[in-house]
């Protein structure tokens, strides 16, 4: 089964990091308005305060004037002119002050409002009493809140319900969006593991079902020749020959494709893994060639990498063995070199065979493409056309250089 | 032959449905150098009817060795295997798959029901007329058969 996609996990991912956001937002919305009211009304309600208490101070003043020493002591004027003030519904406290700032109590009035909960944060305002360009006292008023703290609290619960809405927006938009990608991705997955699936059957069909009139028509040609060997004359052995020929070189392509076909619907995932062992396994195959041919396979220290293990095998495998069969008139030596850089790991396979000219470097890579007849070098040409498959399921990249008559050396990439 | 007291061929049923690897196999027979007689089964449901000698089958002894392709049609060869494992009578037949398949689920299968040896068919003509003959050899000479079924 190639590389499985994540189902689902990117939109779970994404609410769980969304809804802090999403609430913060909506939070921030809903105490943004009330706040930002309640400050100003408060500066206004100031303001109206000083100026009431400044009328007060004028009233008050007008009385000083007539007796400016006693006036402390006069407290029924004033009480005439405070009563007239209780009316005013903001205001809920008054008192005055003489020239020490010691309170006349007297004087102080207080309403029904006075000292409620809401007014915690009320208003004081002063504002002197002059005579003679002299302060001979104070006057302090205190104001009601309540107003300003009902328009407030309604403010904050339409703005609440206006937080909860944008923040439950915030979270379910992009969640929205992602759901809907990742439906679309989710149908490209199915659609995908179903045209596998139907490549795998077919790749299966091809191997099976061609494979049986193949057979027939191979044996049956061999019989001929067992049973009747001297009657058919001098050119049957040539004519059988070719036939039988025909029908294995059919066999190989059956099974090359489904090796071809087979790199992706039968990889597995990839893995960290020792690029050594995989090396001394390949070497381990391939000892029959090596001993016929007298190769000697080197190798510098080989790093780990993420990749599918029997699919390193089979590009190790590929590689060295051409090394070994395409080889000039010394014995084959072939050595491999691996070097890390970055994320990626950079291999190299070398080899002192009979080269490669650099007009067929693109084609030796397509499938079924050969350089040699096969009387010259066996094989269907699909060794290299299986390594790029390789190499580009695993995200990297294969190329080479080489000399005609000297030697070749194939690069390929992994990931470390 | 095992038994020396039977003078007769040695007696093959060959359960396959293609004619083409039926004549393949009786060709390499032919080869060998036992004296044998191979009876031909086409399908699964003929095979169980030699076997049980019905019918027509009635006078016909039961084989010494079963040749069993597993691409059978109308009774397929896991349900003939199981049968003949089955039944008292037939349990004793050495029978050995003789198929085109490789899979592995078809190997497990094959031994779980007691199938007595599992052998893929090479597409080589050379190496099938070998396998006949180690068949031959091993079967109806190296091996002990049981006596009188």
């Amino acid at each position: 089964m190639p590389e499985e996609l994540q189902k689902r996990s990117i939109s779970q991912q994404l609410s769980h990091r969304l809804l802090p956001v999403a609430a913060s937002i909506g939070l921030l919305i809903a105490l943004l308005f009330p706040a930002t009211y309640y400050w100003l009304e408060h500066r206004t309600l100031r303001h109206t305060a000083n100026i009431y208490a400044q009328i007060l101070a004028e009233e008050v003043e007008e009385l000083v004037f007539n007796e400016p020493d006693l006036w402390k002591y006069q407290t029924y004027k004033y009480i005439e002119i405070l009563q007239d003030f209780k009316t005013v519904n903001e205001i809920t406290e008054m008192a005055l002050q003489d020239e020490k700032g010691k309170e006349i109590t007297e004087l102080s009035q207080t309403t029904a409002n006075a000292g409620k909960w809401w007014n915690w944060n009320a208003p004081v305002e002063s504002w002197p009493i002059t005579y003679n360009n002299r302060q001979v006292g104070k006057v302090i008023l205190k104001v009601s809140e309540r107003t300003v703290f009902v328009k407030s609290a309604v403010i904050l619960s339409v703005s609440l319900v206006i937080g909860i809405g944008l923040a439950l927006l915030a979270y379910r938009f992009p969640l929205r969006v992602v759901w809907k990608v990742e439906g679309e991705l989710d149908k490209t997955i199915d659609k995908l593991s179903r045209s596998n699936t139907e490549l795998e059957q077919f790749a299966y069909i091809a191997s099976h079902d061609l494979q049986e009139p193949l057979r027939m028509v191979s044996s049956y040609v061999k019989l001929l020749a067992r049973r009747y060997q001297e009657q058919l004359g001098p050119e049957a052995d040539e004519y059988i020959g070719f036939a039988v020929d025909g029908a294995s070189r059919m066999q190989t392509l059956i099974n090359d494709l489904l090796t071809y076909s087979r790199v992706n619907t039968r990889g597995k995932e990839l893995a960290r893994i020792d690029s050594g062992r995989v090396l001394r396994d390949v070497v381990q195959n391939l000892k029959l060639a090596i001993e016929e041919q007298g190769a000697e396979i080197t190798h510098d220290t080989l790093p780990t990498v993420t990749a599918d293990y029997s699919q390193l095998g089979q590009l190790f495998q590929n590689l060295i063995g051409n090394a070994i069969k395409f080889h000039g008139d010394a014995p084959p030596r072939v050595h491999i070199t691996a070097e890390k850089q970055g994320d990626e790991c950079f291999f190299s396979v070398r080899d002192n065979g009979i080269g490669i000219s650099a007009e067929h470097y693109e084609r030796i890579f397509q499938i079924f493409q050969r350089l040699h007849t096969r009387t010259e070098y066996p094989g269907s040409g699909i060794g290299l056309a299986v390594c790029k498959k390789i190499i580009e399921r695993h995200g990297g990249r294969i190329w080479l250089t080489s000399t005609e008559g000297s030697g070749t050396t194939f690069y390929f990439t992994l990931a470390a | 032959m095992n038994d020396p007291y039977k003078c007769g061929p040695v007696e093959i049923l060959l359960v396959e449905d293609n004619p083409g690897d039926v004549r393949l196999t009786m060709e390499a027979f032919k080869e060998g150098k036992i004296y044998h007689n191979l009876r031909v089964a086409g399908d699964g449901e003929e095979a169980l009817a030699q076997l049980r000698r019905e019918g027509a089958h009635a006078e016909h002894p039961l084989p010494d060795l079963i040749l069993l392709d597993l691409n059978l049609p109308k009774k397929n060869g896991s349900e003939v295997l199981h049968a003949i494992k089955r039944d008292e009578a037939l349990k004793r037949i050495p029978v050995v798959i003789l198929t085109t398949s490789a899979a592995e689920q078809d190997v497990v299968k094959a031994y779980d029901l007691h199938a007595n040896c599992y052998i893929t068919k090479p597409v080589d003509l050379d190496q099938f007329i070998t396998i006949i003959k180690s068949i031959e050899s091993f079967w109806l000479t190296v091996v002990k058969l049981p006596v009188g079924i």
